[in-house]
């Protein structure tokens, strides 16, 4: 439970979602792609109400041609149903590449409430993906 | 309420004694009151009493800000010293024009006496029976009804003393029913112009309408959007395309292209914040008197909201549209213009389309281009044959909002729907 301040009532919210590093290098997860992309830098992302149905999209992509990163597309988006995407998870990189990353003003409440929220991962890699590039 | 007489007396005070030659104070005070329900039950109920106090303080062409909640002189005074210390530790802003000068602001009305008034058992009842339309259809609600008074100041040492005061009644509404919901929401300055038995009444039918949806195939479809849908739109292309900041650095879809046709003669978007409807506030958070915007005139982009800075970079005049602590700007008070045709004949002349009551997280995807993405909700139903036919399941949109305003036809807009199905 948090409150944005001592004059806020606190709500039930996370503050760290972290995904543990697993066993491969970044490197050889790419190795083992015949055909996908690498998404970097999220810039946006939407969601349902239920949160099952999401559409997130990056600054850029790199191409993945038999475990070789090639072209850049910009806009990239990908989409999915939440469970079915996590499902399709088959890899994530090791401590080598995990960061933390944050959000300093992720909204909650009526009176709208910001608190700050931490997410550390390292690389992870899901098939079977619907992506689209937004021209 | 502190009282315009002595907001002002401790803002003089305070700024007798701030140390650097520019100095501007912005005072925000609300007393708000909320009364929160969900599953047909209150489970939140508060009352706030708020200041907040946001010092610029001018160094050279350095400047710093410093906020503070409690509202006194000497509070203020220390927000000074410490925005002060922020300031000559700046860099140099060549772009900073200097503090505003006064102008003669716009007279608003924007108060009613009962809305400040009342009381927690009038809120609860409103709420009741709200929850027993519900309840009538099966159905449960939540939402909130809310009322605050807010206090607004700009005080700064070239002699802007600008004060308002206004009142603002909200109501918001979910119904659902077995997977079926409606949603209505309501905000006014009056709260006896917010009429919730009409409001929960629709949600309720809107509830029942949408239940058992259908999946549909997803691809373009001719929509109808309701005014909670375009409203949606239509912010999202404000805050993108017509904030001044945007604009003068080139990552709006307009720079550069005012007077250029970006959208269909049917439509215009307007910006008022001398509207009594618009919730209005006659001056921006500069003390610069806020002016109309024609934003689209019949389909041509026309104008952008400046603050004094960025109006300053591209040789233009502010035109009142400051956000506190010297965010962008943007415009706040947003109206589409009304066309001349009923809903029911939009939907009667349509034929075979969609219509959808709202969208949910809408959020940019490519911003030169408002690239947006998000999911309907709250109802949406296929039109065969001029009429509303059965519900269908919630459908992802990712569109440009310049391609859909453009293709407006009847006040209907075309949007494609990516395929969602769980």
């Amino acid at each position: 439970m948090r409150a944005e301040c001592w004059d806020h009532i606190p709500l039930i919210r996370m503050t760290n979602i972290n995904l543990l590093p697993g066993e491969k290098t970044l490197e050889e997860m790419i190795d083992e792609v015949d055909d996908g992309f690498l998404f970097e830098t999220n810039r946006s992302w939407s969601i349902d109400d239920k949160r099952l149905n999401f559409q997130f999209a990056t600054e850029l992509a790199r191409r993945i041609r038999k475990g070789k990163l090639g072209g850049v597309y910009r806009n990239p988006t990908c989409t999915g149903i939440t469970s079915d995407f996590w499902r399709s998870c088959d890899a994530v990189s090791d401590e080598e590449s995990w960061v933390l990353y944050g959000v300093l003003n992720r909204g909650k409440g009526e009176p709208v409430q910001t608190a700050r929220v931490g997410q550390g991962c390292p690389y992870a890699r899901f098939r079977n993906v619907q992506i689209g590039v937004l021209e | 309420m502190i009282g315009e007489r002595k907001i002002l007396e401790v803002g003089e005070e305070a700024l007798r004694r701030s140390p650097p030659e520019e100095t501007e104070i912005v005072i925000l005070y609300e007393e708000s009151a909320l009364t929160r329900f969900a599953d047909n039950t209150i489970h939140q109920d508060i009352v706030v009493w708020r200041s907040r106090c946001i010092v610029r303080a001018v160094w050279g062409k350095r400047v710093g800000f410093s906020s503070v909640t409690p509202f006194g002189v000497e509070e203020l005074r220390r927000a000074m010293e410490s925005a002060t210390e922020i300031a000559k530790l700046q860099p140099a802003d060549e772009d900073f024009p200097g503090l505003s000068e006064p102008s003669d602001y716009e007279e608003v009305e924007a108060f009613d006496e009962k809305t400040t008034l009342l009381e927690p058992v009038e809120r609860a009842s409103v709420v009741k029976e709200t929850v027993s339309i519900a309840r009538s259809g099966g159905a449960i609600a939540s939402g909130f009804l809310a009322t605050s008074l807010d206090e607004i100041a700009v005080l700064n040492r070239s002699g802007i003393r600008a004060y308002f005061q206004r009142t603002v009644a909200e109501f918001s509404l979910t119904v659902a029913k077995d997977g079926g919901s409606g949603y209505e929401q309501a905000i006014s300055s009056e709260v006896d112009k917010i009429d919730s038995t009409v409001l929960a009444q629709r949600a309720l039918q809107k509830a029942l309408r949408a239940q058992n949806p259908v999946e549909i195939e997803p691809g373009e479809y001719t929509v109808v959007l309701e005014p909670y849908a375009v409203a949606e739109l239509a912010e999202m292309l404000a805050q993108t395309g017509f904030g001044g900041r945007e604009y003068v650095e080139g990552r709006s879809f307009l720079s550069d292209k005012l007077s250029e046709r970006f959208f269909g003669e049917n439509f215009s978007l307007y910006d008022n914040g001398l509207s009594r409807e618009a919730l209005p506030l006659p001056f921006d958070f500069e003390g610069v008197r806020r002016r109309p915007l024609k934003l689209v005139e019949r389909g041509v982009v026309r104008e952008v909201a400046f603050d004094t800075r960025t109006a300053r970079r591209a040789g233009a005049e502010s035109t009142g549209h400051a956000l506190p602590q010297a965010t962008n700007p943007y415009p706040i008070h947003l109206a589409v213009k009304a066309g001349d045709t009923s809903l029911s004949e939009i939907v009667a002349s349509t034929g075979k389309g969609l219509y959808v009551s709202r969208f949910h997280y809408v959020n940019v995807v490519e911003p030169m281009s408002v690239g947006l993405t998000g999911m309907t909700r709250d109802g949406t139903f296929i039109i065969r044959e001029g009429e509303l036919a059965e519900a269908v399941t919630n459908l992802r949109f990712t569109e440009s909002v310049l391609g859909a305003f453009s293709s407006i036809s009847g006040s209907r807009v075309r949007l494609g729907f990516a395929d969602s199905r769980r």
